[in-house]
């Protein structure tokens, strides 16, 4: 447990190259108890914020299983791959956009409708970095009432 | 994620860099280091120019094109070009890029005042479509001074080398002593600065045999070593001999030039290839752990993506044993988790190797027999 929380410590200041997630608001594996009225993700570069693709999108899954970031992050994977291959698309999206308006940004803000209801949702990104390279990636949480 | 078509990648970036170091190369050669050869073959010196541009633009172009495929839709390629930093930066150089054409063969009075900010302007959308671009102030001018002093250096080697046929052996010898003169300071320059971006990308030594990147850069600092040393031959060899200058200066130049061509490749591939950052773990982590009368010791540790885990079950007098418990062991990063179970594949010995997707801190676990072991490793490209 001690090994597992001095992991999730370090990787929030991770030195990586391109723009890889550094940190969110709400936090990945985040279980809330207020209605969230946005989602920030935070990366350790800047992106181009026009050309990436963000979106939040509900997670069909058992209630036993919303108090299990990990299993929440398997039954995700599939809407991921789908909601990238359709370019944001697929799945029941829970955001109204992009709330960032400069070209270039290390944090995306997203606007979450205001009728969102209790359960786990994804947030799902392919960022394209100012050094020109994509990254792709996702993290859950939990709004429980 | 690994990133796709990364073949195609590195050569777009190769051919870009090539074609920028012919264009701008050669025009510094024209201005500053060669005239007297240029003067003699005109229309050598243009195919060049022409060459470099070409290149430079088809790279420039196919690189938007495929930035916005793997974006999963070509139908944003105007949208990258006119809504994206990038995409500006883009038709920046292709605006530049004719320009620069124009004004290498030196036709115009007025354009040695707009010949050198229009080649840093070229180059600085190479440094800010590149690593640098998301690193700060400090790392984009270092690249970009890393970068002129380069195109300066090895540029006008590659046009001599082109030009070395058929222009006179007087002329030759004058280019070949100039840039042997500005040679050092270049060149020391374009190290002591290629230098220090390796290090802020590397992070630690450690990462130049451990990681892809450093890896690579390896490769290229290899061949910078073997430019060196043709340069140095050039200096205290060939330049005394003024009468043999001719068939073994084309040898010698030209074989410069080939791994200056090599320098740029591998330049190509590193730009494409992920740095990998400062580690915040170990990339080696040693195991010593008594089992009863017996010692179960070996190494893990990380190497070019793939983690590695050599592992021995040895007696009291350090000999192997007959044979070995299963031992299980487990890898996970954020949501990739693999776990598997180990036997001994000759007596009480144990290898594990495992492609990791993703670079950064890994949480690796073994169960021996009597206690599980935790480690947090970390794993760069």
């Amino acid at each position: 447990m001690a090994r597992l929380a001095f992991l999730m410590v370090f990787s929030s200041v991770m030195a990586l190259a391109h723009a890889e997630y550094e940190r969110s608001v709400p936090a990945a594996n985040a279980v809330l108890r207020e209605k969230p009225s946005s989602v920030v993700v935070y990366f350790t570069q800047p992106v181009e914020v026009r050309l990436s693709t963000f979106g939040v999108y509900a997670l069909e899954a058992p209630r036993e299983a919303w108090g299990n970031p990990s299993r929440l992050r398997q039954l995700a994977q599939p809407l991921v791959r789908k909601v990238l291959a359709s370019r944001g698309s697929a799945g029941r999206r829970v955001d109204m956009g992009v709330a960032t308006t400069a070209r270039t940004s290390r944090d995306v803000i997203l606007r979450l409708r205001p009728d969102l209801e209790p359960g786990p949702y994804v947030v799902v990104w392919r960022n394209l970095g100012v050094d020109g390279h994509s990254v792709v990636g996702f993290f859950v949480f939990v709004y429980r009432s | 994620m690994p990133h796709e078509h990364e073949g195609l990648q590195y050569a777009l970036r190769a051919v870009l860099y090539l074609g920028v170091f012919l264009l701008l190369g050669t025009g510094i050669f024209v201005r500053y280091l060669g005239w007297e050869v240029a003067r003699s073959q005109r229309w050598r010196v243009w195919r060049m120019l022409s060459v470099g541009f070409l290149l430079a633009v088809g790279a420039s172009l196919y690189s938007a094109y495929h930035t916005v495929w793997m974006l999963g839709d070509v139908g944003l390629l105007g949208s990258y070009l006119l809504q994206t930093q990038q995409g500006n930066l883009v038709l920046l150089r292709l605006l530049v890029l004719p320009l620069l054409l124009l004004l290498s063969m030196g036709w115009f009075r007025w354009d040695r005042w707009v010949y050198p900010p229009l080649a840093m302007g070229l180059l600085l959308t190479l440094s800010l479509t590149a690593h640098a671009a998301g690193r700060g102030v400090v790392e984009v001018l270092a690249d970009l001074l890393h970068l002129a002093l380069g195109v300066a250096w090895g540029g006008g080697l590659l046009a001599l080398a082109a030009l070395w046929h058929g222009a006179p052996s007087e002329a030759n010898l004058r280019a070949l002593r100039r840039i042997d003169r500005a040679g050092v300071g270049l060149f020391l320059g374009t190290v002591l600065l290629g230098g220090y971006l390796a290090a802020v990308r590397l992070g630690n030594l450690d990462g130049l045999w451990t990681t892809a990147y450093g890896q690579r850069l390896l490769v290229k600092l290899v061949l910078v070593l073997l430019i060196l040393l043709l340069a140095a031959t050039n200096r205290f060899w060939l330049l005394p001999l003024r009468g043999a200058v001719g068939r073994r200066g084309a040898y010698l130049v030209g074989l410069e030039a080939v791994f200056l061509l090599g320098v740029l490749g591998a330049t190509g591939v590193l730009a494409s290839t992920e740095p990998p950052g400062s580690p915040q773990a170990p990339r080696l982590v040693r195991i010593a752990e008594a089992y009863g009368e017996h010692r179960f010791v070996g190494q893990l540790f990380s190497q070019g993506g793939v983690v590695h885990l050599y592992l021995d079950l040895r007696d009291g007098e350090g000999n192997l044993l007959p044979a070995g418990p299963a031992l299980r062991v487990g890898l996970q990063r954020e949501d990739l988790l693999y776990e598997e179970v180990l036997r001994p594949y000759h007596r009480s010995q144990y290898h594990l190797a495992y492609l990791a997707e993703g670079s950064g801190a890994w949480e690796v676990w073994l169960e021996l027999p009597h206690k599980r072991l935790e480690y947090v490793l970390w794993v760069g490209r």
